[in-house]
């Protein structure tokens, strides 16, 4: 074994990240194996090369891949099992889009334990296309929440969500109480609602956002638009939310 | 009244009016693709700080009319195809509705082993082989879509000779007697891989959209055909209504 951290890092392999822009080494190895992971070159639940094996593809030192190593099982991709090696975790959440969209139930159903923070809550008026959305007029007053939700403690979704601040005065407060988008509704006077529609596209995190999801900025996140409605159609909520591509694929079942 | 004045004594935030001036600006002189003046020129231009004209530009990125593209500045999205995911999805009909053409282009047809995935989706044996067709799709001549079709090779042989573009539903319906729809579709995001970014026409570093679907024989609900499609992301919009 080299363990010659200077030397390794003027002999690069092939296979090794180059050297860049003053980001870590570890980093850079983190990346490589977390694109790989999503690639399915490493398929869920099978077993990563050896630290050994690693150093000598990156050509680095084992400290260094074992840096990367921790950073993986950090962010709940690997599984180090003392003496065994490191496993990829099969973490992917299904998340189901249908007429009855909750988070919270997305989460319990694929064994997850769900967690709403809130970043930010604000009345304001409505700009043009939040208005265009919950079908008011441009200027209204409407709440705004921005929510980080976790599913058993890893970042999985950054979501503004904008409601008719006529229909739920009480948003932020009952959203402060009950740390549940389904709940705060319900005890704002909103029994039910249901999913209208769901808009996917993909792009890349901004900063603030790759920051609050821990993404690198290369990695692309899902991003839905969606609107719901209360039993009279109305729209109670319309809502942006990026999702960590990386934990979660969205799961449109069209059998029922 | 100047085109660019803002009104500090109105109600309404400055960023919001900057925002509502530029996206007039954008629908005007702009077409998809350009780059707007930098964030420090524009802040210039309506003598606000930093701060304030960053709020603009969030407002503009978040309606979906721009992107921050780092370290190059904010650039003008093309105008994006509103795709709908359904039993009923279908590719040259849902775009040819929208008064858009269509076109689907083979690349490869073969018949491969099944990979673990595609066996298990479409319930077929350890072994069994598969008709792998690879298509290219675009509307209006521009790229839309790469198509991996997975069909197990007992139903899809005719389509080797048979399947030559176009419609491959219509092929599928006419050569082998059965009707699909759809029956889930996972929706995921990537780096293009391999030569999706040359086909596609977009940059390594602009996202795809990655959708994994499961058609069924209409009638028995017995899987025939999977697909992996993968579309551009700044092109493509996915709509789901259940």
């Amino acid at each position: 074994m080299r363990d010659d951290f200077l030397t390794s890092l003027d002999n690069q392999a092939p296979l090794a990240p180059l050297r860049e822009g003053g980001r870590a080494m570890w980093r850079q190895i983190e990346d490589t194996l977390v694109a790989e992971i999503a690639r399915g070159v490493y398929p869920a639940e099978s077993q990563l090369p050896t630290e050994k094996e690693l150093a000598e593809r990156f050509d680095v030192n084992r400290h260094t891949v074992r840096r990367a190593l921790a950073a993986l099982a950090q962010r709940g991709l690997l599984l180090v099992e003392q003496g065994r090696g490191s496993f990829v975790v099969r973490d992917a959440i299904d998340y189901a889009l249908g007429p009855h969209t909750r988070f919270s139930e997305n989460l319990l159903r694929a064994g997850k334990e769900p967690a709403h923070e809130l970043l930010r809550a604000s009345e304001e008026s409505a700009n043009e296309n939040v208005a265009r959305n919950l079908k008011v007029r441009p200027g209204t007053r409407v709440i705004r929440l921005e929510t980080l939700s976790r599913a058993n403690k890893r970042p999985i979704t950054l979501g503004r969500h904008f409601y008719p601040a006529r229909l739920v005065p009480d948003m932020i407060a009952q959203f402060e109480r009950w740390r549940s988008i389904t709940k705060a509704l319900q005890h704002s006077g909103v029994a039910d609602y249901s999913r209208a529609w769901t808009r996917i596209t993909a792009r890349l995190p901004e900063q603030a956002e790759a920051h609050l999801l821990r993404l690198s900025t290369t990695t692309p996140v899902l991003v839905t638009e969606s609107v719901n409605i209360e039993s009279r159609g109305r729209p109670v909520e319309y809502g942006q939310t990026c999702f960590a591509s990386d934990r979660v694929q969205l799961l449109v079942d069209l059998s029922r | 009244m100047s085109l660019y004045t803002t009104d500090r004594s109105s109600g309404t935030p400055l960023y919001r009016q900057i925002s509502q001036t530029i996206a007039d600006e954008v629908q005007r002189h702009y077409s998809p693709g350009m780059r707007l003046p930098s964030e420090p020129v524009l802040a210039e231009r309506f003598s606000v700080n930093r701060h304030t004209l960053r709020a603009a530009v969030d407002e503009l990125v978040q309606a979906g009319l721009v992107e921050r593209r780092r370290g190059l500045g904010v650039f003008v999205l093309d105008g994006v195809v509103s795709y709908g995911i359904h039993k009923h999805t279908r590719f040259t009909k849902s775009i040819e509705n929208t008064g858009s053409s269509a076109e689907s282009i083979v690349m490869r047809k073969q018949i491969v082993l099944a990979s673990d995935g595609i066996g298990r989706r479409l319930k077929l044996a350890a072994g069994d082989r598969v008709i792998w067709i690879e298509t290219l799709r675009k509307v209006n001549e521009a790229p839309f879509s790469i198509v991996s079709h997975f069909i197990p090779v007992d139903l899809g042989r005719p389509l080797l000779d048979h399947y030559h573009g176009g419609s491959l539903h219509d092929c599928i319906a006419e050569h082998l007697g059965v009707r699909l729809e759809r029956q889930l579709s996972l929706i995921t995001t990537q780096m293009p891989q391999g030569d999706d970014a040359k086909l596609l026409g977009i940059a390594r570093h602009q996202p795809v959209l990655r959708v994994k679907s499961v058609n069924v024989d209409s009638g028995s609900q017995v899987p025939l055909e999977y697909c992996l499609t993968r579309m551009r992301g700044d092109r493509v919009e996915l709509e789901v209504r259940l």
